[in-house]
């Protein structure tokens, strides 16, 4: 009879494991970008279109980029800041920075709260991780 | 980042509220019928005068047209500084 109970107890916990999981992960992409009010992500990796990596920089290893929910984007290492506007359309993540004329957009190849990896329209990948 | 310059570029819709603000007449030509209008322009990070000509004009050869332009704020043309503020013939 205990053998029964403790069974029932385990199947119970897995479930209730599950659903708490499977909560935290029912974010929409800009949350996932953004987080609930702001989100800043670091480069961890670059690699070019022919799929090398290129070395960061050590200015680029500084830099951050921080993502509010409000759609306004800044970027910078600190020295140098760039902000604009940023806005999801599918898998395309699109720029505006302050003063140009052009948005820049990327191809969202990877999305979920703890990596972001974008293609440029070089072929060059970035993959990010949250500050 | 670098990386953030190297996107698929499409010209922005300017919204009828900035527009003023964007254009600028050429000093000396009138303003009529919007001919002969330059657009300012800062400079941003990782910018050179050929990235700017090709994102304007569609070719990086035409940076001459812009440093002409900009004699008077661009000793070299290798130096330039982001916050400068220029004139896009």
């Amino acid at each position: 009879m205990m053998h029964i109970w403790n069974n029932k107890l385990i199947v119970i916990t897995a479930i209730m494991c599950l659903v708490a999981c499977s909560r935290s992960e029912n974010l929409t992409a800009e949350e996932k970008i953004a987080g609930k009010d702001e989100k800043t992500w670091k480069a961890k990796r670059e690699t070019d279109a022919t799929g090398d990596v290129d070395r960061l920089s050590r200015d680029e290893k500084r830099e951050s980029i921080t993502f509010w929910r409000n759609g306004n984007v800044k970027m910078g290492n600190g020295d140098q800041v760039m902000s604009g506007q940023w806005s999801l359309e599918g898998n395309n993540l699109r720029l505006q920075f302050t003063g140009s004329d052009v948005s820049e957009n990327f191809t969202v190849l990877k999305l979920d709260k703890d990596q972001l990896r974008l293609r440029a329209g070089d072929g060059s990948e970035l993959v990010m991780k949250p500050k | 980042m670098d990386f953030f310059r190297k996107g698929k570029e499409q010209p922005i819709e300017q919204r009828p509220a900035a527009k003023p603000a964007e254009s600028v007449h050429r000093p000396g030509q009138p303003g009529a019928s919007g001919a002969g209008t330059a657009r300012d322009y800062t400079i941003q990070p990782g910018d050179s005068l050929s990235k700017i000509a090709k994102r304007y004009y569609g070719n990086a050869g035409e940076w001459q047209k812009i440093y002409q332009a900009n004699k008077d704020k661009i000793k070299d043309p290798n130096m330039i500084f982001p916050g400068q503020k220029i004139i896009i013939p």
